[in-house]
């Protein structure tokens, strides 16, 4: 990825955004957040004020009329409020600490529904995944935006109030103190923006070598891997990848590093130079124009806790820039545009005899050369069963893709019932079609939820399709049945179904969605051959009424199916039944020889 | 806290200076050189205060103050530029100690007992031992920068304590009280919180597991499909009022804290000024000396607590570096006796082989076999029957827990692991592609060392050739998206050849295949079936499958059935049998017989 790019994704402007969406977020959906964040602020910033004016109190009762009633009622006073900011500011913080945690888990959820919810496209768009991992980086680092707002956030409110109210005594000092705390002060903040000029240039030199060696130390711990790394020996080649990442990532922030660590060096130098310049100031003007000792005692100790605050303040506002812009991908991420088309009408109530037709159909994926369907025709008829098959990458997969509509097609048209797809809304579409994808997922919760989707279930429905699997008979072997958890990632008491029983639920959890058109991709991959001749006798039954297409590199499969389409290089070369196509010279008979030779 | 006692701690702590002093010996200098400075720096903003009021009160002049001030200046910046210097130039030894000692984790992951990575015990610990290493602030770091920050904040504390204390000691007392006080609740309300670790962990994980699998966009097709946004989303609600249930209790359990610290700052506040004005009035104090005084008051108190708090942060951070100690440091050493046997023919023998996961059930009962050198043996059956623990126990990925098994003569348990594993090219039906190049990928070497030539013979007789020759940078080519974001993605047909390049590669003398083309069409099945052939000439071969279509070209088949070798012949020899194999065969035979009858 580009420079360039980060560069505006990591700008001002970007930043800004994302401060926006998270102070949106916190004011529509959080406010007692944005309350206990100020409250607390309040507290800790009036802190320092009973610091700098009781000294100067009693110090003048003292060198004036040591009235002891006095005395005792200041002391009082100062440790009573003192006592008072503290409970007060402690307990808002507690609260405040809380509604962060909420904070940080409500993001994380808009996240999820992000995700879940926005077109399909992009979730295979390798920039997008990018932007999640960015971002997944850059709260790794800061703690994303509840890290921003709670930690960098925090410091830098307090310093602002006592910044404000202390000003108020700087400004009676004399031109000259003024001039040498706002000269001090200059070359602090001037150390603070070149470091976190630097930072930024770190940051942008790093550029991918953070993912990258995410990547390679995922790779170590994803014990998909571990056979192979053993057997092959690969543990050379990963560590050595994630050294030259990391050694990488060091040389290009040496530089970088050096101008920030001079940075704060000198700024730590300055802070002293400061305070002691600011006694150095008062005391010539002590001296000169004559100033109690309770003056002098109120005034410095108000200049340095003015200064301090203020460098407090702009050393967090910097931290709190920081952070908010390291998850400036969260933002663009969660402002990513629909990118497919949307149509507002129903579904067509009349089933028509070509239920679904594919019209010259072409479409290239987004960043590839090569289109993988090409001027794709086919039809599907009402409550038929076809048979897809052809070569891995013949574009079989794509097809159903475009058919679901998670992308739109390039050039042609699909029709539903005699209506353009395009035209319909996606939910409404969707209900149509039941699927099970080669990789489908099940959730880590109940059985029954998984094979409803949803919470609530239908039960005579659910207990037709349970029967019709034999998962009835599966799930009456645990004591909570179809309660019991797929998988113990969720829920420990959980069970680890196997392959084939997992591929079962799959096939449940599309019967029990009883839409008319039933799509199966390798539904008998994970099966063995006794398991598969078994789903397969019954595969009439389980799609009765509907219209099924099966795809499925296993040719017994068109056995059972009316019409086989062979796909070849993105397009229907072959079409019509088993019996017809297995005698004519082509693809099929090829596939289906090359298959058969080891059984006659 | 058994992380806390004496001979674990000395462990620990040798562990972690162990690394510093083999990775980054600069360490130990900055650390003196920030103590120094962060020791010595609270006394200037103590003194000068004293040192000026002091001079004013006299109604001096003004030289001697400007003398003074001018001192110091000099010391104050030269003792923050220490210490600033100091921690800068630490935290990046700091995080290059920690990314050394992590590589050592990651090169353990991929070296440990391959039964560990089934275990959940161990992958318990490596999943708590991996947290030492996750951040600055946590684990291995967070530890060393406690011990870094803290130890010249204990010195100035002394410098402090001692002089309160000759302003009278109750008052170091009462401020030490209070900060022990508030210590002991501030470990109350954790106690409280780590009573309900467990609530708080069973969370934590369904919270992993819910964001994560939200985030896994392969659950996109899924989700959409079966419109399971509402589902998942309401889980998420549920957890996160769970979440702040669990929050809002840990927080209560901090009010008493609040409270006494907030009653300790009044009360220290009343005391010192009551105090302080009380020996001024009795003419023992100077003006100069109150400014002195509770500045230091407030330096003591407030570096004090910022010390307890680091002190009980200890303990959580020193138990991670504990599990990843313990993970990386394991007690079990290796013995090996015999050298890897040598030849291009081995022969195995299984003798009454029994194999059972810890503490579950028997999954492989007394299994003998005999492969003779060259032998191309089919192992088939169905799903669970025990052919992938078989395969995995002759490749010692698993140790049989009875019997024995010998590789061409050499009792396996005797060979060190890293030999043994030597012997084996193997072929999965999942085939693992890395983000590296092609040519890294086959060789699963470093560029430098991988044998060019040889690479390119290997992807010529897996098939794969003409397409990597197609690929902008041929075999240099990176795979995948992770690395290079326009990587090549392989299709399955091809990540098979890929791995078949890779079993080419290795050429080592025993050949394992577990269901290669399990995923593949039917044409490309048929291509990878010859060139498996070359790859196994020669050689001694185990083919597992359940598609019975593959057993042809083996010499010998046997079937396993509840973990047993139920039959064992050649094709024919198990069809006049007519047993399991034969039924076997028939169901999936079926199909295509009828198509030759009739054509």
């Amino acid at each position: 990825m580009s420079v360039e790019m980060d560069k505006k994704r990591f700008g001002f402007a970007a930043t800004a955004r994302t401060f926006g969406y998270a102070l949106g977020v916190i004011v529509r959906r959080q406010p007692l957040y944005l309350c206990f964040l100020l409250g607390a602020g309040l507290c800790k910033g009036l802190q320092p004020f009973i610091a700098v004016l009781l000294p100067k109190l009693v110090l003048e009762e003292l060198s004036g009329a040591k009235d002891p009633a006095r005395l005792l009622m200041l002391v009082l006073t100062a440790a009573g409020l003192s006592g008072l900011l503290y409970w007060l500011g402690g307990l808002l913080e507690l609260r405040r600490d809380r509604e962060n945690e909420k904070f940080d888990k409500l993001i994380e959820r808009l996240l999820a529904q992000k995700t879940l919810t926005m077109d399909f496209p992009h979730l295979e768009n390798p920039e997008v995944l990018t932007l999640i991992q960015q971002y997944r980086q850059g709260r790794m680092t800061n703690g994303g935006l509840s890290g921003a707002f709670g930690w960098a956030l925090t410091s830098a409110l307090p310093s602002l109030i006592t910044m404000a109210g202390m000003a108020y005594l700087v400004l009676q000092l004399n031109v000259w103190v003024q001039l040498s705390i706002l000269l001090t002060t200059t070359a602090t903040l001037w150390t603070l923006y070149v470091s976190m000029d630097a930072n930024n240039q770190m940051m942008l030199s790093c550029g991918d070598a953070n993912r990258i060696s995410s990547y390679f130390v995922s790779v170590t711990s994803d014990f998909a891997n571990a056979k192979d790394l053993r057997l092959y020996q690969g543990e050379k080649l990963i560590s050595s990848r994630i050294r030259g990442t990391v050694e990488d990532m060091f040389r290009a922030q040496s530089k970088g590093y050096r101008i920030c660590t001079q940075c704060n060096v000198a700024r730590a130098m300055l802070l002293q130079l400061q305070m002691v310049g600011i006694y150095a100031a008062l005391t010539v003007q002590a001296v000169r124009n004559g100033m109690s000792v309770a003056d002098y005692v109120m005034y410095t100790a108000a200049a340095v806790s003015f200064t301090n605050a203020l460098i407090t303040a702009a050393v967090a506002a910097v931290n709190f820039y920081g952070a908010i812009r390291l998850v400036n991908p969260l933002s663009e991420y969660m402002h990513l545009p629909a990118v497919l088309k949307q149509g507002a009408e129903p579904v067509p109530a009349r089933q028509m005899e070509d239920a679904l037709v594919f019209e010259n159909v072409s479409f290239t994926y987004p960043r590839a050369d090569a289109p993988v369907l090409r001027h794709l025709n086919l039809t599907l008829k009402k409550g038929e069963r076809l048979a897809v098959v052809g070569e891995n990458g013949a574009g079989k997969t794509t097809m159903i893709k475009l058919m679901l509509r998670l992308y739109d097609p390039d050039e042609g048209r699909i029709l539903l019932n005699g209506r353009n797809v395009t035209t319909m809304t996606l939910d409404e579409y969707l209900e149509q079609f039941a699927v099970v994808f080669q990789d489908f997922k099940l959730l880590a919760f109940s059985v029954r939820e998984n094979l409803c989707a949803d919470e609530e279930c239908e039960r005579q429905r659910l207990d037709a399709v349970l029967k019709k699997l034999g998962l009835d008979e599966t799930l009456s072997q645990y004591e909570r049945g179809e309660d019991t958890s797929v998988y113990k990632l969720f829920d420990e008491k959980g069970v680890e179904f196997s392959g084939g029983e997992r591929q079962k639920m799959a096939i449940a959890r599309a019967l029990y969605k009883d839409s008319p058109i039933v799509i199966m991709d390798e539904p008998t991959a994970a099966l063995d051959p006794i398991a598969e001749e078994e789903i397969y006798r019954h595969m009439g039954g389980l799609v009765q009424g509907k219209t099924a297409v099966f795809i499925s590199h296993r040719l017994s499969s068109c056995k059972f199916c009316d019409r086989v389409a062979v796909f070849e290089n993105g397009r229907v070369t072959q079409c019509g039944p088993h019996e017809q196509l297995v005698h004519q010279d082509g693809l099929y008979r090829r596939m289906f020889e090359a298959q058969a030779q080891y059984y006659v | 806290m058994k992380q806390c006692d004496g001979g674990t701690l000395r462990k620990n702590l040798g562990f972690l200076l162990g690394a510093c002093a083999r990775y980054d010996r600069k360490a130990f200098g900055l650390f003196a050189m920030y103590t120094v400075g962060c020791a010595l720096q609270p006394l200037v903003s103590v003194f000068l205060p004293k040192v000026m009021v002091a001079g004013l009160e006299k109604g001096g002049a003004l030289q001697p103050l400007m003398i003074w001030a001018t001192g110091f200046a000099v010391c104050g910046m030269l003792l923050a530029a220490m210490q600033s210097y100091g921690q800068n130039m630490f935290l990046l030894s700091a995080i290059n100690v920690r990314m050394r000692v992590a590589e050592e984790l990651y090169v353990q992951l991929m070296t440990m007992d391959f039964q560990d990575t089934e275990n959940p015990d161990v992958l318990r610990r490596v999943e708590l031992g991996s947290e030492a290493f996750w951040g600055n602030q946590i684990g291995f770091e967070g530890v060393l920068h406690i011990l870094f920050d803290n130890t010249g904040v204990v010195l100035s504390l002394l410098a402090l304590s001692t002089m309160l204390s000759i302003l009278h000691p109750l008052i170091v007392a009462l401020i030490l009280l209070g900060a022990a006080l508030s210590f002991w609740l501030s470990r109350r309300a954790r106690a409280f919180e780590d009573a309900r670790q467990e609530d708080q962990a069973e969370l934590n994980r369904k919270w992993d597991y819910l964001s994560r699998t939200a985030q896994d966009f392969s659950y996109g097709k899924d989700v959409r499909l079966y419109r399971m946004q509402n589902w998942v989303l309401n889980k998420y609600a549920q957890l996160m009022r769970a979440h702040d249930r669990l929050v809002r209790s840990f927080k209560r359990a901090h009010v008493p804290r609040v409270l006494t610290e907030g009653l300790f700052t009044l009360l220290r506040e009343g005391v010192v000024y009551g105090y302080l004005i009380y020996l001024f009035l009795q003419g023992r104090l100077m003006l100069s000396d109150f400014a002195m005084y509770f500045a230091a008051v407030a330096s003591f108190s407030a570096q004090l607590n910022l010390l307890l708090g680091e002190v009980a942060r200890l303990p959580v951070e020193l138990r991670k570096v504990d599990h990843a100690r313990r993970f990386m440091q394991p007690e079990k050493k290796e013995i090996s006796t015999q050298p890897a046997p040598q030849g291009d023919t081995l022969g195995v023998e299984l003798d009454h082989v029994s194999f059972s996961y810890p503490g579950g059930r028997e999954v492989l009962h007394d299994v003998s076999l005999s492969i003779r050198p060259g032998e191309k043996l089919a192992v088939v059956g169905l799903n669970g029957a025990g052919k992938t623990t078989l395969v995995k126990l002759l490749t010692r990925l698993y140790e049989p827990t009875g019997g024995s098994i010998a590789v061409g003569g050499v009792p396996a348990a005797q060979v060190e692991k890293k030999e043994y594993f030597r012997l084996f090219s193997a072929l999965f039906q999942e085939v693992r592609v890395f983000a590296v190049s092609v040519a890294e990928n086959v060789a699963l070497q470093p560029a430098d060392t991988l044998d060019r030539a040889r690479v390119e013979r290997c992807l010529r007789l897996a098939g794969l050739w003409d397409k990597i020759e197609s690929l902008p940078g041929g075999m240099d080519a990176v795979l995948l998206k992770n690395v290079d974001l326009y990587g090549t993605e392989l299709s399955g047909g091809q990540n098979q050849r890929l791995a078949l390049a890779r079993a080419l590669y290795k050429d080592a003398p025993l050949v394992v295949l577990d269901e290669p083309t399990a995923a593949l069409d039917p044409l490309a099945e048929a291509d990878l079936y010859e060139r498996f052939a070359r790859l196994v000439e020669g050689r001694t071969a185990v083919f597992i499958s359940h598609r019975l279509s593959s057993t042809r070209f083996c010499d010998r088949i046997i079937l396993m059935e509840d973990g047993r070798i139920a039959e064992m012949g050649t094709h024919d020899e198990l069809m006049a049998l007519d047993g399991r194999y034969a039924q076997l065969f028939r169901v999936q035979a079926q199909y295509y017989q009828e198509e030759a009858r009739k054509g």
